[in-house]
């Protein structure tokens, strides 16, 4: 009789130390682990990082952007570009292309010429003119941009490319 | 001669017009009370009966239902803004000049209470909760409505952030601006957070890239908020109070009332 056969077969398996299942539920689970798999998938489809609220297309400001003419800046003098969250700062003829973003939580910090640093106005934090942080919740110094001269004479920063603190462009 | 009242009225109601509208009369008995009650679409989920001591509201001041009262106002105000409102980064924060500076009448009662009834809530939610901590209400059997609770207040906190950048003023840009960047440095799911390279998360692909559909506060972002203010949220609320109200009815009151 089968059952029998099955009893012995499961005593002879469980002795040596396995896992029995049967034909039946074997087969049961691995459906069900299919289905939930699939449901998985199409979950992942919509709410990962690949679904649908992750656009692909970005409409957004461009991060390489011409800012004017290297004489258009003023020496020794930090020039505060609001609408583009960067600072240009010159000394003699270097230039420096500094984020306005604060390093803590994104606000954007302010150039306070009497004191000579960066100040944000939301939690405290402070930079040296160089952007490195002092004081206040900031973890890490102000990020700089690569800036370099385009064709046509104008200063251009690239917001997409974060250099190292060192790096000046030189005119 | 005075008009016959009596005759007038049964000729109003007494046919099959009014009796399909109107199932059950006012006759004062038990039965047709229970039946007015049962038979009515926005009435059948209370009880038909109340005993006494329920009338005592110093057990729970009414917390609760303050909050749900609160919260079916600021839906009720909310769609009326709708009206006026376009989530759109050009038209925005003239929209909401326009309801506050008499372009639109009530616009300005509108526009304020919407805002102070979303403190309210917020307030009359935290008193709830400090209430039913206090009276032990969410002990046994009642563990899994505390949790339902306190995911409730989540959304509510939820849909103040979302509703605060509509405005499109500088009060809602920042205040989204540090709220997403601290979802960005989130450990496991911000690009900025601890463990981001062990899931590769980049600064367009992390959770406050999906909040905001985008690297920073555009469109995309305003569009978003307002969804999740008009939409998501509520909805999720909606349904995860019917669960709340639901286990109340059935676990009773926790205490003496």
């Amino acid at each position: 009789m089968p059952q029998v056969g099955m009893e012995a077969e499961k005593r002879k398996v469980k002795e040596t130390g396995g896992i029995w299942t049967s034909r039946r539920s074997f087969f049961t689970l691995a459906a069900w682990g299919i289905f939930l798999a699939t449901i998985g998938a199409y979950l992942w489809n919509l709410l990962g990082t690949t679904g649908f609220f992750f656009p692909k297309v970005l409409y957004e400001p461009s991060k390489c952007f011409a800012v004017g003419y290297p004489q258009d800046f003023p020496d020794h003098n930090v020039v505060t570009l609001k609408a583009r969250r960067v600072f240009v700062v010159r000394e003699g003829n270097t230039f420096q292309a500094i984020s306005m973003i604060c390093q803590h939580l994104g606000c954007a910090v302010h150039w306070t010429e009497e004191k000579g640093i960066f100040e944000c106005p939301c939690h405290g934090s402070k930079y040296y003119k160089d952007g490195v942080n002092f004081a206040g919740p900031a973890p890490r110094p102000l990020y700089h941009f690569h800036a370099y001269l385009s064709d046509d004479g104008k200063l251009v920063i690239d917001t997409s490319q974060i250099v190292e603190r060192e790096r000046k462009l030189v005119i | 001669m005075l008009p016959d009242l009596k005759e007038i009225g049964d000729k109003i109601t007494q046919n099959d017009v009014w009796k399909s509208i109107f199932r059950h009369g006012y006759e004062d008995t038990p039965r047709n009370r229970v039946l007015q009650i049962l038979s009515n679409v926005w009435l059948h989920i209370h009880p038909i009966t109340v005993s006494k001591g329920n009338t005592n509201i110093s057990f729970t001041w009414c917390l609760g239902g303050l909050t749900f009262f609160v919260f079916l106002f600021e839906t009720l105000t909310g769609v009326l803004l709708m009206f006026y409102y376009t989530p759109d980064v050009n038209r925005a924060y003239a929209d909401m000049l326009d309801l506050s500076n008499n372009a639109i009448p009530l616009g300005r009662l509108l526009r304020n209470t919407h805002r102070w009834a979303g403190h309210a809530m917020v307030i009359t939610v935290c008193f709830h909760m400090l209430r039913v901590f206090l009276t032990g209400s969410y002990k046994a059997p009642r563990q899994f409505n505390w949790v339902v609770g306190v995911i409730l207040l989540v959304l509510t906190l939820l849909l103040s952030f979302t509703g605060y950048l509509l405005p499109w003023d500088q009060l809602g840009y920042w205040a989204i601006t540090v709220g997403t960047n601290m979802a960005g440095a989130t450990p496991f799911a911000g690009y900025q957070g601890p463990f981001a390279e062990l899931f590769g998360f980049t600064i367009d692909n992390d959770i406050r890239f999906g909040l905001l559909g985008g690297t920073s506060i555009q469109a995309p972002a305003l569009l978003r908020a307002y969804v999740w203010h008009c939409i998501g949220l509520p909805a999720l609320a909606g349904g995860l109070m019917m669960l709340h109200f639901w286990r109340i009815r059935k676990d009773g009151f926790s205490g003496q009332m």
